[in-house]
């Protein structure tokens, strides 16, 4: 009998989900900054091999993860249950015919149970199970099968029924709604079409000038913008494009002006800033505005020099949902009009990642009630634009307009239930409300909330059959972009074509072109690099006096300008991750980091030129692989030192895939002042030199060491306190191999050719996309992904295709239970 | 008894959390909960472009039993059936210096008694300005009813306009939360009836489609597994308990019928006497509902160009407004234009009227103050003297049915008696300057 946890068992936590989605929540108010200094050894037992949770990253508070017991030593309790017990219970609790058929399941606690054995079993003679034997005969059932826990652990790995997750749920409202008006894409551009009027307002005449500008940072002084032109005591500036939202959350809109401005944003009709009217000495205008991630929203910026205004000047900045103000960046706008989108700002309570990633698998009252909110807000923002969305004119006679809304309604049923929907549907869930020459509004209102709230459109994967082409159509648009699928795939379910492998893979390669999936993408390698929680990442102002936001910003930037080069390419080759040997720098960055950028060339590409980032190239043995890049680096580290057990960690569950346990006790690293000689690799030994530290630190510090060379803002570093650095690390493979490395170099030959590496990254790239457990889908579904990966030399691209292509005809039917399959840890 | 419980505190002394009240239920049944002791209201009705003097104001101070043989000149006439609920003030000034002209300062200073900020709003004359640097009296008011449980209602105060323009310029805004904070006023019946009764509205669309929802959920857990089916079941529960709280709390609330509106009134030009009847209706039946116990109404904008051929008046008001005494033709139009201000005033006079005080005593007419009120004092001059204000129904406890003649005093004065009217007792509003001699005395 194995004295570790089995693997392999997705969801053993499953008894556990809310209540860790609730402190989740918890955390989320609780200070970033002290939550660092708890020691990273808080990792805890992650739950299954599907679960590489993202917390690894130093903010990980302990209270959030569940801890479970070393178990005890069961071997005893184990044989006497044998002896006395299973002739009636079973071999594994499940009960025996005529005996006691009914299986061991339960909620009792192990004292509780004890009890109850001591005092009745066995039935016919409850003497000879008493006291400490019936103890180990407690917790042995407790911990093989009758806990939920253990239930939840010997459950074998399936598709369980969810709902979208909050993220798909926001893009299938903006889509299922958007599907009704014309859109267009950005196209490679970047920065806002600008036009510049003689005049203190817009009349066409009156233009003088037109061009295209990167940002909206201007300080004309006492002149205009263009001096020869714009001699005329007033004059009016217009912006026009998109812009493009980098996350999802409440933004800060803010704009700095001496003079008038207006601003829309995503509505064409009401102003998001309206200022035009300056009045005392207010110069600064903000307003918040809830975005989604990968989106482009249409902008409007309007400026005016009244005669009497001595100074012009103007600032389009921005505050991203947790992140710093800065003016928005030319990155992250187009100078192309996209259509307004309908944003469902409700908010939501967060998925569960207890796993790992984002499930939708539980309900909540909260959540409940926020579909409400949800439905009736999307609902309003529909009546508000019926006409448009309807495609009818406000003078069409009251007929036309009703016969209109109808159509809209039905096919707002159809897509947001994506299938067809039958005769007594059709009178049930559209018809009845027309009905009795109700008003339109109401009508639609009632449709929409109705359709909106039901399971239908909620959940995901709503039906067990493999062969229906619009669950296939459901499980892609889910799996690829995160929300509904769009008329081309209804319309291959509807002829049926979406059953053949064919044109599935023709529809997965259109799909992976669009924005959503590269969107998707994205988000995911932030998620694997943990670096999507860098935002208020601060240091030591005493030790790094130039680490502030703009360096956190920038570094933001650099980190982005690479892993557009991996995902923008044809064939996004994996293997650049591990081996690239270039950082992106700007000035700021490589007087801080100590490069020099003589000779480097330009960031970007021809249509869309990141100024001021230049392409530096590294010296390998000193940085290789997006591991050294600085950013990565700092996020793995404490504010005034680097952390080789953060690092470690990182590594460990995030790079290579490994489970850790718990620590034994929550424990604050060593001050240096109390060891101001030592290193920090001295000082981690010397902390976690316990016996019961060592299981997990032996494998954590070693890979953690081999990145010393690094500060805690990823500065290259010889020494340490007067000390050359030692970056020697070894780490034991499961296939029981030692690997030593001396430093980065050696290091990331090693992770370059791990086949633990690639899988770890499969693995959590088939749960980031499909959000169920890949062995659902087959045990061998992990290897079969692996040999085609390497056989693509290593494209992320086609990983995704093969990815979606196996998600899409639903689970395996029969999978051997987990435990069949289990291993020791 | 301590007068400062919020409402929040009350609710949660009996144990109705913000935990146990959906947030999507917890608004509309708040009306009930602040119904002792009499309940005054206010309303500010503001029309620009000054009055035809002469057919405005009446001949000569009057006390009651004057004023009630005096006959109503043409533009007031439609006020006849109010006569003694009626008090009119002449000779209170606009005195407010500063920046902007005198449309703007008509407007902006009307309900707030300050200068405004210096801004890039350029008018026909004087320097431009931006908004004003204080707050109007209605939202003063609003403040301290809001501070006292007794008087706390769901929106504190309502702001709705007729016709105002799509632009937020010093012109447009007459209501003030704070110095460069104007308020718009809601000028289309639809919005308001949404602010008013759109969460009802909401509920009656909920609860209707509950039943298709299970039915929805019964189909779904046949095809899944019976682990799947469980959280159906969850999800069935959760929608059966949102069922019983609709149905609780459908139990308090509203004590009228929701208001219909007539569907598809376009707001527009033409359709101004309609609009106007139509928000009318909502402020009676918001008054009703307890919902404010302050309105404001704002017809057009200082500057308004209110074309009203429905009278046969081609031209816009402003326009006209700019006649000289000596065009009959003009001062006629002009005459009509105001007349079916006023008629408005009645219209609002008459449904308070017929109502009855909801658990309370006499008509609401007896319960609430209207003050009809202007920008400026003449069209052609521009002047600040003499700004119209005439005052009808008994919210603010004055002794009505006189026409009263003051010695050009400061507006700020009588600013500050409609506060004290109210229960509100300040020393000063807005430039303490212009508050010399304190609130007048009108009771």
């Amino acid at each position: 009998m194995s004295s570790t946890l089995p693997m392999n068992q997705a969801p053993a936590f499953a008894c556990n989900r809310q209540n860790i989605a609730q402190s989740y929540l918890k955390f989320a108010r609780c200070s970033a900054s002290a939550a660092k200094l708890i020691l990273a050894c808080f990792i805890a037992v992650a739950a299954s091999a599907s679960s590489i949770a993202q917390d690894a990253s130093p903010s990980t508070p302990a209270e959030n993860i569940p801890v479970i017991e070393p178990p005890p030593d069961l071997a005893e309790g184990a044989a006497i249950y044998k002896a006395k017990c299973a002739s009636c219970h079973g071999a594994q609790g499940e009960g025996v015919p005529d005996k006691y058929a009914s299986a061991l399941i339960g909620d009792r606690p192990v004292v509780d149970l004890a009890e109850v054995i001591d005092q009745t079993m066995p039935e016919e003679d409850p003497s000879q199970c008493t006291g400490e034997e019936a103890r180990k005969v407690a917790e042995y059932i407790h911990h093989e099968f009758y806990s939920e826990i253990a239930q939840a652990r010997r459950r074998p790995a399936r598709v369980d029924i969810a709902r979208m997750t909050v993220t798909q749920y926001r893009n299938a409202i903006i889509d299922l709604v958007s599907s009704f008006t014309w859109s267009n894409r950005t196209g490679s551009g970047r920065g806002l079409m600008v036009t510049y009027f003689n005049s203190r307002g817009f009349n066409p005449r009156n233009r003088a000038e037109e061009g295209i500008d990167d940002e909206v940072d201007f300080d004309w002084g006492s002149r205009g913008p263009l001096p020869e032109q714009l001699v005329f005591p007033e004059f009016a500036v217009r912006w026009e494009g998109s812009l493009i939202a980098p996350e999802t959350g409440s933004y800060d809109i803010i704009i700095r002006t001496n003079n008038g401005t207006r601003l829309w944003l995503n509505d064409r009709q009401t102003a998001l800033i309206d200022a035009w009217v300056r009045s005392g000495n207010d110069q600064e205008y903000r307003s918040s505005i809830y975005l989604v991630a990968g989106r482009a929203y249409p902008l409007r910026l309007e400026f005016f020099k009244a005669k009497e205004d001595k100074t012009t000047s103007i600032e389009l900045a921005w505050k991203l949902p947790s992140g710093e103000e800065t003016i928005v960046s030319g990155r992250y706008l187009a100078p192309v009009q996209t259509n307004q989108l309908l944003i469902p700002s409700t908010p939501f309570p967060p998925d569960d990642r207890s796993i790992g990633y984002e499930r939708g698998t539980t309900i909540s009252k909260a959540w409940e009630q926020a579909t409400t909110m949800g439905a009736i807000e999307v609902a309003d923002g529909i009546v508000k634009r019926l006409p448009e969305l309807a495609g009818y004119n406000r003078d069409a006679s009251p007929e036309q307009q009703r016969e209109k809304a109808k159509e809209f309604a039905t096919k707002f049923v159809k897509r947001a239930l994506r299938r067809n929907v039958s005769e007594a549907e059709q009178k049930q869930w559209i018809d009845r409300h027309f009905e009795n020459n109700a008003p339109i509004d109401n009508a639609i209102k009632r449709v929409v909330i109705l359709t909106l709230k039901s399971p239908s459109f909620l959940y995901v994967d709503r039906t067990r059959d493999a062969s229906d082409p619009y669950q296939i159509a459901s499980r892609l648009a889910f799996g690829i972009w995160d929300s509904i699928p769009d008329e081309t795939l209804l319309q291959k379910a509807a002829s049926g074509e979406l059953k053949n492998p064919d044109v599935q893979r023709e529809q997965i390669d259109r799909m992976l072109r669009d924005q959503r999936a590269k969107t998707k993408l994205r988000t995911f390698v932030h998620h694997w690099l943990g670096t999507r929680h860098a935002v208020g990442l601060s240091k030591s102002k005493e030790l790094y006096p130039d680490f502030d936001a703009q360096t956190l910003a920038d570094l933001q930037t650099s980190l982005d300008l690479f892993i557009d080069d991996v995902l923008e390419s044809p064939k996004p080759d994996f293997r650049l991750f591990l081996n690239v040997d270039y950082l992106y720098l700007n000035e700021r960055l490589a007087k801080l980091y100590g490069y020099d950028l003589t000779g480097a060339p330009i960031a970007g590409t021809d249509s869309s030129v990141e100024e001021n980032f230049f392409k530096v190239k590294m010296d390998p043995q000193q940085r290789v692989g997006v591991l050294s890049h600085p950013l990565v680096l700092a996020m793995y580290s404490y504010h005034n030192a680097s952390s080789p057990i953060h690092r470690g960690v990182f590594m460990t569950r995030h790079v290579l895939g490994r489970r850790l346990k718990a620590p034994p006790a929550a424990v604050s690293p060593f001050s240096e002042d109390l060891h101001p000689s030592l290193t920090t690799r001295e000082r981690t030994v010397l902390q976690t030199q316990a016996a019961t530290c060592q299981s997990c630190h032996e494998m954590i510090n070693n890979l953690g060491f081999s990145l010393e060379s690094f500060d805690a803002i990823g500065r290259f570093r010889a020494e340490e306190r007067g000390k050359p650095v030692d970056d020697r690390g070894e780490y034991l493979q499961e296939n029981g191999e030692l690997v030593s490395f001396d430093g980065v170099k050696p290091l990331g030959d090693f992770l370059l050719n791990s086949s633990e590496v690639q899988d770890a990254f499969i693995e959590q790239l088939f749960h980031h996309m499909i959000k169920q457990p890949v062995r659902a889908y087959g045990n061998e579904t992990p290897d079969e992904l692996r040999r085609r990966f390497s056989d693509n030399q290593f494209d992320i691209r086609r990983l995704m295709i093969d990815i979606a292509e196996i998600a899409c005809r639903g689970p395996r039917e029969s999978v051997a239970p987990a435990n069949a399959t289990a291993q020791a840890n | 008894m301590n007068h400062s419980v919020s409402r929040r505190s009350f609710m949660q002394t009996l144990g109705l959390s913000a935990a146990s009240v959906p947030l999507w239920l917890n608004l509309q049944s708040l009306g009930f909960a602040s119904s002792s002791g009499r309940k005054q209201r206010l309303v500010i009705i503001f029309s620009p472009n000054g009055v035809v003097r002469d057919r405005f104001w009446p001949d000569h101070e009057g006390d009651e039993a004057s004023f009630a043989s005096m006959d109503l000149k043409p533009i007031l006439s439609p006020l006849a059936p109010f006569k003694d609920k009626t008090l009119v003030l002449k000779g209170v000034c606009d005195k407010i210096k500063g920046d902007g002209d005198n449309h703007m300062r008509g407007i902006g200073c009307l309900l707030t008694g300050v200068e405004l900020f210096p801004g890039n709003i350029q008018g026909g004359s004087d320097t431009p300005a931006g908004w004003a640097t204080g707050l109007s009296i209605d939202q003063e008011i609003k403040r301290y009813l809001q501070s006292r449980p007794e008087s706390e209602t769901r929106f504190g105060s309502l702001e709705f306009g007729v016709s105002v323009p799509d632009r937020a310029d010093t012109w447009t805004r007459m209501v003030y939360a704070g110095g460069n904070k104007p308020i718009a006023p809601i000028s289309d019946p639809y919005t308001m009836f949404n602010k008013l009764y759109g969460q009802m509205k909401d509920r009656e669309s909920l609860n209707s489609v509950l039943d298709d929802l299970q039915e929805d959920l019964k189909k779904l857990k046949e095809v899944v597994s019976s682990e799947d089916a469980k959280l159906l079941e969850e999800h069935a529960t959760l929608i059966r308990e949102t069922e019983q709280e609709l149905r609780s709390s459908n139990d308090n609330v509203l004590n009228h019928a929701v208001p219909e509106l007539e569907p598809g009134v376009r707001n527009d030009n033409e359709n101004m006497p309609r609009i106007s009847k139509m928000q009318i209706d909502l402020m009676v039946n918001s008054f009703i509902g307890d919902f404010t116990r302050i309105a404001t109404l704002q017809f057009t904008n200082s500057v308004g160009q209110a074309k009203m051929k429905w009278l046969g008046v081609e031209e816009g008001h402003h326009e006209l407004s700019h006649e000289p005494n000596s065009n009959e033709a003009a001062q006629e139009k002009l005459t009509k234009i105001n007349t079916w201000y006023c008629e408005q005033i009645a219209y609002l006079a008459k449904r308070l009227a017929e109502t009855p005080e909801p658990n309370g005593e006499g008509s609401m007419l007896d319960n609430t103050t209207i003050i009809w009120t202007n920008e400026l004092g003449e069209g052609n001059s521009h002047t600040l003297n003499d700004i119209p204000f005439v005052m009808v129904g008994g919210g603010l406890n004055f002794k009505m049915g006189r026409s009263l003649r003051l010695p050009k005093i400061s507006h700020n004065r009588l600013l500050m008696s409609i506060a004290h009217g109210m229960g509100h007792h300040i020393e000063r509003f807005g430039n303490p300057d212009y508050c010399g001699d304190g609130p007048l005395v009108l009771s």
